[in-house]
């Protein structure tokens, strides 16, 4: 099974940048590394995958589906439905406590609640990530989330994506925030809870590359695209 | 639509500092709309109360308005009377139950003389058909005995037993006094908020005993006053009257007597159906008011922009959040509409309070009113049209809320779920 697959794809931020993808596969359940020099086009990548940009040429297959041929809300719907976003920093809504946090995604995604529902309930799912990510202690459940440290805060984002198994993960430098040690720690969790099914697909994008050893696959975006608006 | 409500409010109690002010500022504005609607209404009712239950108001040929003007609003002056023979012609008309005499043209530092017939007291209504009460005293039964409205009593101080004195003429300061024949105040009415309140009642032959040595409008020349003692002895029977009042067997003969009054040969009469001239003079008078509805539609209009300019404002902070939400899987509609509802969180919330405002202050002011002016407060639901005017709110409030949400959702499908700070 492949969890993406991209073909003939071109997209271009004016004139300055552009991505050419010729083919790009990826079979379900790896973990990917994503790296390259800042400016290399990471997020923008990752911004085509989750369909929040639209590529000017060529088809992304995700799960199945060619995304570019959705409209505009049936993207949103099915980004809502199957994959699961981390970003860098502040990913957490302030007025609402860790567990509402956590809980957000099966609010707007019926297929995600019924997943959480059938593991058990979206309360006690959202629980059980929390704990497996070392957030255990009730005293940071029901704390404000403005309150936690930054690592801490890294870890709720990452158990609000994986509530309700989306197929996709995508993480956009969601560890460069924290020192070296809780970086590790932060990933070893993450994988230990994605690990549990065999079939979700991470993207990661990090500017650490020691940490590529950890993932299944490493993709250097250099090596990926041929990139350069002059030859546009 | 639960999440977004919930999301709303919690991201709104977020915002308390602003979204309270914002909400208060409707809510103060929505106070000022129904007190003024209020206002409008009571003194509507108050206005068209002041007399009722009486089926036509008869007087000497003039404008209807000025009819009801001077006799009984008690402004200005009669141009002419009704002769006493004509009045008992329709007095005694037999499609007539009753009649009130009315003559008026004597005053008592500015307040307006009533000579009338004992019955008064018992016919005449005002309001939702209330009668006259006394609080001190009876009615009057001798010649020099008078009544005095609650207002008269209250500002010269007056009590029962005092002795007064009538001026001819309705100025403040009159120099033709009737001093040589006090009356005696016998009795004090209850506040009604009518002209009843200002009002000195006395008998017609009262009336006719102060004038019995008058000369053609002129007072006696000195050695021709007349001692209340001979005036006593004298045929007290008036020769005319201002005006009477009639009240029907039944309502069905209003128009052709009527008819009959106004085509009378003898005497050019005029009669008029009171409900109808008052509602003809209200809408002469409620110009005023029409511009304080209007004043107070603009200071709503008012709140309700800046609840605009407050979630304008703060768009571009939130497009973190925005973003995030975008991030965990609400559309750009659910961010439209999540604008939305804040929206009508910030107006239905400003509308109870605004209620609140309102009938706590009817609540703590509505004696205080009924003392001083008469005028009964009911504390009564909002009525269908208040109920009207506050759907119309929600409904502003939503056509406000869409320039917010309108920019929010253009934020954030621009922006993706690219979060830039
Ligand atoms: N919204 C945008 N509008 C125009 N150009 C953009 C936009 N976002 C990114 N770019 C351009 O696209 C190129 C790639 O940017 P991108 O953010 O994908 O890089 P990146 O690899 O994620 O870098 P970093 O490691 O710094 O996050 C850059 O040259 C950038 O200027
Ligand atoms: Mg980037």
């Amino acid at each position: 099974m492949t969890a993406l697959q991209i073909s003939n794809l071109k997209f271009a931020w004016g004139e300055k940048f552009s991505i050419i993808i010729d083919n790009l596969a990826i079979a379900t359940g790896e973990h990917i590394f994503l790296q390259g020099p800042s400016g290399s086009g990471k997020t923008t990548l990752l911004g085509l995958i989750g369909g929040i940009l639209e590529p000017s040429q060529g088809k992304i297959e995700l799960i199945g589906r060619n995304i570019c041929e959705l409209t505009g809300s049936e993207r949103d719907t099915f980004r809502a439905d199957h994959i699961g976003f981390i970003f860098q920093m502040f990913n957490l809504l302030p007025y609402l406590s860790v567990l509402e946090n956590v809980a957000l995604p099966c609010r707007f995604s019926k297929i995600r609640a019924k997943k959480a529902e059938d593991a058990g309930g979206v309360k006690a799912e959202a629980r059980r990530l929390l704990f497996n990510l070392g957030l255990s202690t009730d005293s940071i459940l029901n704390r404000p989330v403005v309150e936690l440290s930054v690592g801490q805060q890294q870890r709720v984002a990452a158990a609000r994506a994986l509530i309700g198994s989306p197929e996709i993960i995508v993480a956009d430098e969601p560890t460069s925030a924290l020192d070296a040690e809780t970086r590790s720690t932060f990933i070893d969790l993450l994988f230990h809870e994605v690990n549990q099914t065999k079939d979700t697909t991470v993207f990661f994008v990090s500017h650490d590359s020691s940490l590529a050893t950890k993932f299944s696959r490493q993709l250097s975006l250099l090596d990926l695209i041929k990139q350069g608006g002059t030859n546009l | 639509m639960n999440t977004l409500l919930t999301l709303a409010r919690k991201s709104l109690w977020n915002r308390r500092a602003t979204a309270i002010l914002t909400a208060g500022s409707i809510a103060v504005s929505v106070a000022l709309l129904f007190t003024v609607e209020k206002i409008r209404i009571t003194s509507k009712e108050a206005f068209e109360n002041t007399i009722s239950d009486v089926d036509l108001l008869v007087g000497a040929r003039t404008g209807g308005v000025q009819l009801l003007l001077y006799s009984v609003f008690r402004m200005g002056n009669a141009t002419n009377n009704v002769s006493w023979e004509s009045y008992q012609q329709f007095k005694s008309h037999p499609e007539v139950k009753w009649t009130i005499p009315m003559s008026l043209g004597d005053s008592h530092y500015g307040f307006r003389v009533l000579g009338t017939s004992p019955e008064y007291f018992d016919l005449y209504r005002f309001g939702r058909r209330r009668s006259l009460q006394l609080s001190e005293g009876k009615k009057f039964s001798d010649v020099f005995d008078a009544v005095i409205g609650a207002d008269i009593a209250k500002e010269l101080g007056y009590d029962v037993g005092r002795k007064i004195i009538l001026s001819h003429g309705v100025e403040q300061v009159s120099f033709q006094s009737h001093d040589d024949k006090p009356f005696t105040i016998v009795g004090i009415l209850e506040k009604t908020g009518t002209p009843v309140d200002r009002t000195v009642h006395v008998s017609l032959a009262g009336i006719e005993a102060i004038h019995a040595d008058w000369q053609d409008g002129a007072p006696p020349r000195p050695g021709e006053s007349l001692s209340t003692e001979a005036v006593r002895k004298m045929d007290l029977t008036p020769k005319s009257i201002t005006a009477f009042l009639i009240k029907l067997n039944s309502r069905i003969g209003i128009f052709s007597v009527r008819k009959e009054i106004n085509e009378y040969r003898k005497e050019a009469l005029l009669a008029v159906v009171p409900g109808l001239t008052l509602q003809e003079l209200w809408d002469t008078v409620s110009v005023a008011e029409k511009a304080l509805v209007l004043i107070s539609f603009a200071v709503v209009f008012g709140g309700l922009f800046g609840m605009m300019t407050m979630l304008l404002a703060a768009l571009n902070e939130r497009r973190r959040e925005m973003a995030i939400l975008r991030s965990v899987g609400a559309r750009s509609l659910h961010i439209f509409l999540m604008l939305l509802l804040e929206a009508e969180i910030l107006v239905i919330s400003g509308c109870l309070g605004g209620l609140t405002i309102v009938y706590l202050g009817i609540f703590s002011i509505r004696s205080w009113v009924q003392t001083n002016f008469g005028m009964y407060l009911p504390i009564s639901a909002p009525s269908s049209y208040e109920f009207m005017l506050l759907g119309l709110l929600v409904v502003a409030g939503g056509f406000v809320g869409v320039v917010p949400a309108w920019r929010a959702y253009q934020n954030s499908v621009g922006d993706g779920l690219s979060i830039r700070v």
